[in-house]
């Protein structure tokens, strides 16, 4: 009960966050230099045809005015058109989220899981060959540049043995193939996948790995840990039922917090794959000042943000007793 | 009948400074249904010793010499897995700090069953819920607390929690590392009467490591007396704190207050956990006895057995008893 108050009550600080962020979104936006008309405007037009565009795209209203209008068209569902492609936002960033979350939860999920489970190997053999190793490479991939990795993994796998395709989410031949069956479309996208995937879990399990290790070592010193092996407990069960439980808390602190860096890493990673997801999409918007496809990812990214914090508090107090909102 | 001998054991620990010496040439007998009580001041080795009855020792300590016979067969020769069996099922120990004792994302009564079904794997799950109640009632804990979570949990709950999972087992000899220390003495005075009960139920044997003389006074039979990694003083109760003869086991005793005796000013043990690593050989309490002679110099000290139940390291052992 006390829980779902206090869910309740984190909803509505999430909800107000949320209306505080496309806010100061909104002014962002028009405070940026660069003036979008001037972009769409062709030299070539007479200065009726521009002020006809201008207040075609509202932007000849006063700014309290702009803003109500977008509040209103947020709540009807309306993103607007985006200047650069003419079609609705919403049809662009629905037809790129899928690919994003494809190669988002993937890479967290994986990168997670091999992270808390090699940090646990490692923290057990302390100072033994193993622990060194695994630490070493750790630190290795984490201290990383993602763009250099990502065309290092191009160039080698994809260039020099030709393992995996360059870049992109379908190969053209089976894109412009209509009756090609699921089946083989699924096969060709975790083809592509592989790649950007990799990229992104070499940079991303290293620190959970590291974070593991040292909560783990920490949790090994506990009382309750002699406890365990007072009791004739088998080693393996104080490992995985004792220690890990207790060590992997702020690990899935971290997952959380990584999140909105992995969105920016997302989009570098994106970038270099040409992944038609939403990252690049982003980075696209802002250079060619697109406003409206820039605000609704931002937004996204936001609301991702915060909605993952929301998972992570109620994953909290099912992993730790001792958390009661 | 003897149920643990322990016979010149010897514990040193690695450290960045070189080998230091934690516990040196311990011997003593422990009947069953006894209680043995440990008593020195913090760092003279007593929880080390304690450690090294399970065999849980940390990684950079080591047992250099000794034996240690326990119904017959001596711990240190068997195997990891041997002595896993072990533990728990003969020897359980009451943990010093019952607050982190207790793993804090497992429930209690989970913890005390883990203890029991680890022991007996063919126990079915209903018969170890029913033992574990059997426990909780033992120790005064009401059934339907069974489900929480230790931070539910009061001080003295936990600590008798703890004293319900040392006697999960049936094991015939408890290790009681200052099971009182974090408690006030309203609770300290409970738990120490829940142990005695236990004890005379059960038939239980109990080393009770404590710094706190009133404590061990009160509930053991016979007292061994530690100081900087040696055994010093050992004997009944009544000869040893009765009528202490070691220097050290006397300045420990006048550093106690006591509601017999006449009130008369503390004689606060002087500041002397410092190892002896200078020089080994001599008697350990040499650089702070009130008593010391030549001798004491030039001579180790060795064991003068006043009467069958009281034995003293001190050569001088004989001259102070008689006045």
């Amino acid at each position: 009960m006390e829980l779902r108050k206090y869910l309740f009550r984190r909803l509505i600080e999430i909800t107000i966050i949320f209306f505080v962020i496309m806010t100061i979104l909104f002014l962002l936006f028009r405070l940026a230099p660069g003036d979008p008309v001037s972009r769409m405007v062709d030299p070539s037009m007479t200065p009726e045809d521009a002020r006809h565009l201008i207040s075609q795209l509202g932007l000849d209203q006063p700014l309290y005015q702009q803003y109500i209008i977008y509040l209103r068209n947020f709540f009807s569902g309306d993103f607007g058109v985006s200047f650069h492609y003419g079609t609705s936002v919403m049809g662009i960033i629905w037809d790129r989220l899928p690919n994003t979350a494809i190669l988002f939860t993937t890479s967290i999920i994986l990168s997670a899981f091999v992270g808390i489970f090699l940090g646990k190997i490692a923290s057990w053999h302390k100072d033994k060959k193993i622990d060194t190793w695994l630490t070493l490479g750790a630190l290795i991939c984490h201290t990383l540049f993602l763009p250099w990795l990502a065309l290092i993994m191009i160039w080698f796998f994809a260039y020099k043995i030709g393992w995996f395709p360059l870049n992109g989410i379908l190969s053209p031949e089976i894109w412009i193939q209509t009756d090609a069956c699921f089946f083989s479309k699924l096969i060709d996208v975790l083809h592509h996948l592989i790649l950007p995937l990799a990229t992104l879990f070499l940079i991303h399990f290293g620190s959970y790995l590291l974070i593991m290790r040292s909560s783990m070592l920490d949790t090994l010193k506990e009382d309750y840990i002699t406890t365990a092996r007072a009791k004739g407990l088998k080693e393996k069960i104080i490992r995985n039922h004792h220690a890990a439980p207790n060590a992997a808390l702020p690990v899935v602190t971290s997952i959380a917090l990584s999140l909105a860096f992995s969105i920016n890493g997302g989009a570098l990673t994106e970038t270099v794959f040409s992944w038609p997801g939403i990252g690049r999409e982003l980075v696209f918007a802002v250079s060619n000042n697109d406003y409206p496809l820039a605000q609704a990812s931002f937004l996204l990214i936001a609301a991702v943000v915060l909605l993952s914090n929301f998972l992570v508090d109620i994953l909290y107090a099912y992993l730790d007793p001792r958390i009661r909102y | 009948m003897t149920l643990l001998e322990v016979k010149d054991l010897s514990v040193v620990y690695q450290t960045r400074k070189g080998f230091i010496t934690a516990l040196n040439n311990i011997s003593f007998e422990l009947n069953r249904g006894n209680t043995l009580g440990l008593v020195g001041e913090s760092g003279c080795g007593k929880s080390t010793l304690g450690m090294a009855l399970m065999r849980l020792l940390p990684g950079n300590a080591s047992i250099i010499k000794g034996n240690l016979f326990f119904e017959n067969q001596d711990l240190l020769k068997l195997t990891d897995d041997e002595i896993r069996q072990i533990r728990w099922k003969k020897i359980s120990m009451i943990f010093q700090a019952a607050m982190n004792a207790l793993n804090p994302v497992h429930r209690v009564a989970d913890q005390i069953m883990e203890a029991i079904t680890t022991h007996n794997s063919s126990l079915l799950r209903e018969s170890a819920i029913k033992q574990t109640e059997k426990l909780f009632d033992l120790v005064n804990i009401p059934k339907r607390r069974m489900t929480e979570y230790p931070h539910q949990y009061s001080g003295g709950m936990k600590q008798r929690a703890v004293i319900a999972m040392a006697l999960a087992c049936r094991p015939s000899l408890i290790i009681a590392d200052e099971p009182t220390t974090a408690l006030d003495v309203i609770l300290q005075s409970q738990i120490l009467e829940s142990i005695k009960l236990f004890q005379k139920k059960l038939n239980l044997a109990i080393l009770f490591i404590s710094h706190d003389i009133a404590v061990v006074a009160d509930i053991c039979h016979d007292i061994c007396v530690m100081y900087a990694g040696e055994l010093i003083e050992y004997g009944a109760k009544e000869k040893v704190l009765g009528a202490p003869v070691h220097p050290y086991t006397k300045t420990l005793i006048s550093s106690y207050l006591t509601l017999i005796r006449d009130l008369r000013p503390l004689k606060p043990v002087q500041d002397s956990t410092t190892s002896h690593i200078s020089n080994p050989d001599l008697c350990c309490f040499l650089n702070y006895c009130p008593n010391s002679e030549k001798i004491c110099r030039n001579q180790k000290p060795v064991w003068v057995e006043l009467a069958p139940d009281h034995r003293v390291f001190c050569l001088l052992a004989n001259k102070i008893y008689n006045g």
